[in-house]
Parts: C-alpha cells; structure tokens; sequence
C-alpha cells in the first residue's frame, strides 16, 4: 500500500463567518457537496444579529441555474420567495454617443448563431444589412425589447426557450438560502456577534469568540464579512490591492422605486444607463425596480452624483423621485492579495469586488463558493497546495473580470467628461485587456482566446459588448477566408424568421412571473 | 359553441336527442378523461399526459389521432371504440360557473348543439316547469363526473409531484413514415420500478395503482392509430 504524500489530520469542521448571501452560497455549496451529518462534515455559519448585510445584489448570469439546480431549491419556490424576475441580458443605453436611431445594445445571454456557419465575419462585411449585431445573430435581442419573458409554462424548470439568468431580491435569497441550509442541507445556524479572531502559533485561526456561544474552533474558517474581511483582512494581515486605477467608481447609490401599479411592465433584462460620472443600473424585480447609480467620487461630488441619479428616476415616477430614500455604499474595488491563507478563504466582498456591472457580485461569489466546495481538501496535510490552486485561479478570475468591466468603458467613444476621456486612455487599461483588442483588429475573437474552462466572461460574452460597441474588426484583407456568404444569408434570414415566431409565442415577462407564481412550474 | 345557463322558462319546450353526437369532437386529437375512464378508454386508445399550454400544468387525455385536428376515432359520424368518453357523452350540457355565485357551478347548455330539438327527443322540463327524470340523471352524472375531474387533478398533481412523470414522444410506422408525437408525458416505468417499499405503498393506498398499470398498458394503443391511420 502507498502513503498519501500528505500526512494531516481530517478536515471535518468548517465555521463560515458571515450571513449574506456569500456566507449562505457558500455553506449551500460546501454541505451540499461534502455531506453533513455524523460521518459527514460539520457546517456552521455564524451570523451577526446587529449587522446589516449590503444586500444589493439582484443581478445574476444563467450559471446561476445550474447552481440552484445542484443545490436541490426548485425554480418555482425561488421566484415565489425571492421576488424573482428573468433577465435575459443586459441593456447598455448611452454608453456610446448616439449614431443613427440607437442609443443602445444588448448583452444578451443566448449564443451567437455558430453551429451552422460563424456569422461574426459576414456580419462585419455587411451581409447582414445594417441589421444590429444581436439581432443578426439572436432572436433574443427583439424578445427583450418586446418585453417578453424566456419561457412557456410548458417549459420545464430551468429550461426557456432563449438563455437566461434572475434579478432577484439580495436580502430574500439570503433567507431562502438560510432555510434550505439549515432544514435540508444540515447547516447549523448560530446567531451571534464576533467578538475576537484568536491565532495559533503558527500563524493560523485557532478560534472565533463570540458574545453569546463562546469560542468556536474550526479546521476551515470562511471569512464572509464582506468589505470589512475580519478574518483574513484583520486577523490575518493579508493586504488589499486597489484597482480603482483601472476601474473608477467607487460608490453607489441605491434607491428602491415602487411601480405605479401592479400591470406596470418589467423589462427582462437589467438595463444599465451611462451618465458623466459613471452609470445607473435599473433592475425590474416582482414588487419592486432596484436602482442605483454607480459613480466615481475622484470625478463627481456626492451632492451632485444625487442630482443626476434622481433626474434619471424623474423620467419614469416624476417628482417621486424627489421623496425616495438614497443609500449610498462606498464601495473598495479590487481584491485580496490572497484569498486563502493558511485555514482561512475569504468568500464575497471580503474576497473582492469591482462595480456591479455585469453582475459580478453574485456571480463571483457563487463560482468560487463552488470552487471551494468541489476543491475542498480531505485533510490538514493537502490544504497548502489546495491553497496556492485556489488562490491562482481566483486571481486569475479577478483579473479577467476586470479587463472585461474595463472593455465597456474603454470602447465608448464619449468625451463628455474626465471620467470617460481618463477611461479611454490606454494607460488606464490592462495590459491583457489591450494585447486581445490589437488582435481583435484584425480578426474576430475565437474561442482559443478564452483557454480556461472557469473562465467567467467567454466568447459570446465578448462578441455582443465587442460589436455591440461598433468595435472596428477590419475583416476586408481576410476576406478571402470567408467563403459561405450564401449559407451565411440564409443563417441570418432564419434567425429573422425564427424571431418573428418565438416574439408571437411568448408571454408578457409580468404575466409569465404571474402564472409562474399561481400555477408553478413542472420539474420534467 | 355558445353555452348558456340552464333555464326552465327559456328551455321548458326543449328536447334533447340522447344519442351522443360526434361532431364535435371530430377534430380533437386528444380529449381529457378522468382517472376513472382509463381502464375503459386505454383499451381503446393511448391515454397520456399532456401540458395545458396556459398554466403548464398536468392533464390526463387520450390520444385520437396523430396530428392536430386529426381525430382517427369519429368516421362517418360514429365512433370506433367501446367506450364514449364522459367528456362526449355529457354534451350538450356541461358544468358552468354560475352566472349569480361564481364560486358554485351550475348546469350550462349548448344552445349550438346538434342535439337540440323541437319536436323528438327527450325533454328537460315538464309543462309545469318540473324537472324531467331525464334532465335529473343528467344531473347527476354531471356532477359525478365533476367529482371524478378533480380527484383526477389531484391524482395527476400527486404523480408530478412525486415526479414519476417523464417527457416520451409517441412514435409510430404508418405506411414506412415515421410518426413522432411529441409534447407528452408517461409515468416513467424506471423510476416507477425504483420506488421503496414505502413510497409503493403511498401509491397503492391512494388507489393509484390501477391509474398508472391502465396507463401504461394503454400505451400500446399506439398501434392502433397507426393502423386506423394506414386506413384513412
């Protein structure tokens, strides 16, 4: 018989730090994939009762599905519970100076038409007819503008007729995640304040002291504290690196709109709008729209980024938005210099953040909450090693969100401001960021450039910010390498024609949240 | 169809022809039918579940033909099984909301049906106003028939729920082409098989072992559409 190379002892108890929505991904992910129970893992998640959580998040990307999916919580529980809306893609209004009747593009989250023939090329020759990149390539563009939900009720959960992912309420999720954790998934719930971080000897966590349980000893702490990263922050020392150099805003301001009545359409999808400092995301959930305006303090005083948010909220309620209440949230952009030290991993905003743009909060959290839980290691002995894996990959999966958060305002051709002209300077953007657009001059995107299999924005997700920002490809001394301009006519006529009936057959967004909510959905 | 509340004044001169009229159902490819009529019906036709497309919710029918608007059952006027679905046979009246109390439901009628007459058939009020004994059994297996539709809903909730449904086209040779009906659901027989002691017995003591064997075995039927479809 072989000796495992690492000696150790058994990894069998983990104390998660933190209630919102990172600490409960995170003890969903770990107990549902370890076991719990007497020969199983021991889950526990410590919870303040006197500190608020952010609770801004209401944007997710379609892997969110999947996560629900593997976490055993239903499709029609979580949007009966959650506030739950459908998002389809996100819409950029203004992030470009207007040309011709659009001031607009769709991130949408159906892929581009490539099975049959590569559209990309032909629509940058022109065969497309001056349709818009989305629209020539997905029906999904003209579903969001219709104002039509994904899916039938015949659809089973988790499957729509187009890709899609949720808006959601943040403090909501939090709940339905604490029930499904403690009542199905064996996590153990103790409410109580932090008090002190104590250390071993060798420099890792040795214990929590809590106000009212004691201390509480663990072999793996999950720091979920959120920006304040008690844990690995302040316990363990480990440093924050700023990319605010990079990515500019700093602060948000968030303000709940009520509808004006319960028919009042929600669009299915975010819709984010640029203004001079920064940019405002509008967000449709069931009972209410999520807003607020994301901007960058070097550039805008308080006072007046308060100004421009509510003169974009007067367009829809009128003097209403006058009387709503504002909370503003600064926010620190970039992340850990490592995420996992020693016994300890830093999960959500103690991690890292950078702008809610693309719905990175919660879509960071999840993925490496998963990481976590599929990474977890068996014993003391492997844990370094798991260590320097996990903290190599999360980087790495920082740093690509970052250089495609950046690529949205990098591409824009607005000089309105500083805050745009600084954006736009190349000094400002990634190097990695910068070696993929001179590529990208010359040909399309292909997916060698996209190698990881984590990789959190990929392909498709480049191609509909890239050409929805009118990002010059010159295909003309390649285009000898396109020869199927035929089929790739008669690819873009399809899609037309596939659009027009997928728009007659699905339903308002509202009604199919409405029918969702009276009927539920069928698991087959 | 125009369906109308049962009214003794507006209806008291009414006959019904009581011999069920097919018309109507003449291109259905499907009809609903309650857990009850299966043992009846599946030896006639496949009966399957299928998605009602407003709510997605489960319905128990039986197949009558191959395509919409194809229904292989009705030819030249008549119908070619044993059996007369309750759906068929309780035409022209079926049960409505009632017009004053919504919540409860009352005895509606279609003014358009092909068996309303002047002059034959049975009558529904005598000269006085009185219910005949014709309209009452009428009545009555109305609302049994609308006690058996929902204990049916109940029974196909209680198979969704346990998630012993599964998507499975129907597919059929007619003629060397191949037919494949989609959009439908069985009691999916792996999962039926896997089924602990316990959870069996959940189903035998809810009386829903002769539903799911009635339905399984009528699913050979198919071949009969086939057949009747290589003869049209």
């Amino acid at each position: 018989m072989t000796q495992s190379p690492f000696s150790g002892k058994p990894l069998k108890r983990v104390l998660i730090v933190g209630g919102g929505t990172a600490g409960w991904l995170s003890a969903c992910h770990i107990a549902r994939k370890l076991a719990t129970g007497a020969d199983g893992v021991d889950v526990r998640l410590l919870e303040s009762k006197d500190i608020p959580t952010i609770g801004v998040g209401e944007g997710t990307v379609p892997a969110i599905r999947q996560s629900l999916q593997r976490l055993g919580i239903s499709e029609t529980e979580f949007i009966r519970e959650c506030d739950a809306t459908f998002k389809q893609s996100i819409k950029f209004v203004d992030w470009m100076k207007p040309a011709g009747d659009r001031d607009y593009y769709h991130h949408i989250f159906d892929y581009p038409g490539i099975d049959r023939v590569d559209l990309t090329p032909y629509w940058l020759m022109g065969e497309a007819e001056g349709c818009d990149y989305v629209d020539a390539v997905s029906v999904q563009g003209r579903v969001c503008e219709n104002g039509l939900g994904p899916k039938l009720m015949t659809h089973p959960e988790f499957i729509g007729a187009t890709n899609y992912a949720y808006h959601l309420d943040a403090a909501k999720f939090a709940a339905l995640l604490t029930r499904h954790a403690t009542g199905k998934l064996g996590v153990r719930h103790v409410l109580g304040n932090m008090l002190e971080v104590r250390l071993a000897p060798d420099g890792s966590i040795r214990s929590v002291v809590t106000d009212e349980h004691g201390e509480l000893e663990a072999d793996l702490y999950v720091d979920c504290t959120g920006f304040s990263s008690r844990l690995l922050g302040e316990a363990l020392d480990v440093g924050f690196i700023s990319k605010n150099d990079v990515l500019f805003v700093d602060n948000a301001l968030a303000i709940q709109v009520p509808y004006g009545d319960e028919r009042t359409p929600i669009p299915c999808h975010t819709i984010a709008t640029a203004q001079d400092c920064g940019w405002v995301w509008d967000i449709g959930l069931h009972e209410r729209r999520g807003t607020g305006y994301v901007y960058s303090e070097k550039y805008c005083s308080h006072d007046r980024a308060e100004a421009v948010f509510r003169d974009y909220l007067r367009g829809t309620v009128g003097d209403l938005a006058d009387e709503l209440p504002a909370r503003r949230i600064p926010m620190q952009v970039g992340y850990r210099e490592t995420f996992w030290v020693r016994n300890c991993v830093a999960i959500g905003l103690a991690q890292g953040f950078v702008e809610p743009l693309e719905a990175t909060g919660l879509l960071v959290f999840d993925a490496t909450a998963r990481m976590l839980a599929e990474l977890f290691p068996p014993s003391t002995g492997s844990m370094p090693a798991i260590a320097e894996r996990f903290n190599e990959r999360v980087r790495y999966a920082w740093d690509r969100v970052i250089d495609f958060i950046k690529l949205h305002y990098y591409l824009s051709d607005r000089d309105d401001s500083d805050f745009w002209t600084d954006n736009r300077n190349p000094l400002t953007a990634p190097d990695s960021l910068l070696k993929n657009l001179a590529l990208w001059r010359e040909q399309p995107p292909t997916e060698y450039d996209f190698f990881s299999r984590q990789e959190i924005f990929k392909l498709e997700n480049y191609l509909y910010v890239l050409y929805g920002m009118r990002f010059p490809t010159d295909v003309e001394p390649i285009r000898y390498r396109y020869r199927d301009r035929e089929a790739a006519r008669r690819e873009f006529e399809r899609i037309g024609s596939k659009a027009e009936r997928t728009i007659r057959e699905l339903l308002p967004h509202r009604e199919l949240i409405d029918r969702i909510k009276t009927y539920g959905l069928q698991k087959v | 169809m125009a369906i109308v509340a049962l009214n003794k004044d507006e209806h008291r001169e009414l006959r019904i022809r009581p011999m069920a009229s097919f018309e109507l159902v003449e291109d259905a490819h499907m009809l609903p039918v309650t857990a009850y009529e299966i043992m009846h019906i599946g030896a006639d036709c496949p009966v399957v579940f299928v998605k009602n497309e407003e709510t997605g919710q489960f319905r128990l029918v039986a197949v009558l033909g191959l395509e919409a608007g194809e229904n292989l059952y009705v030819r030249d006027g008549k119908w070619r099984a044993m059996f007369v679905p309750g759906v068929i046979h309780h035409n022209p009246f079926r049960l409505i909301p009632d017009p004053g109390e919504p919540e409860r439901v009352t005895v509606g009628l279609d003014t358009e049906s092909m068996q309303l007459q002047e002059q034959e058939g049975e009558r529904l009020f005598d000269d006085s106003g009185e219910e005949t004994g014709f309209l009452q059994s009428r009545k009555k297996a109305l609302a049994e028939y609308l006690e058996h539709e929902q204990l049916t809903e109940q029974v196909v909730a209680y198979l969704a729920q346990q998630e012993l449904l599964a998507p499975r086209d129907l597919r059929v040779t007619v003629n060397d082409d191949e037919i494949n009906v989609a959009g439908m659901y069985t009691v999916d027989e792996e999962k039926l098989a896997a089924l602990s002691n316990d959870e069996f017995g959940e189903l035998r003591k809810r009386g829903l072992l002769p539903v799911i064997y009635g339905h399984l075995a009528s699913l050979n039927q198919v071949r009969r559409l086939a057949r009747y479809r290589s003869e049209a």
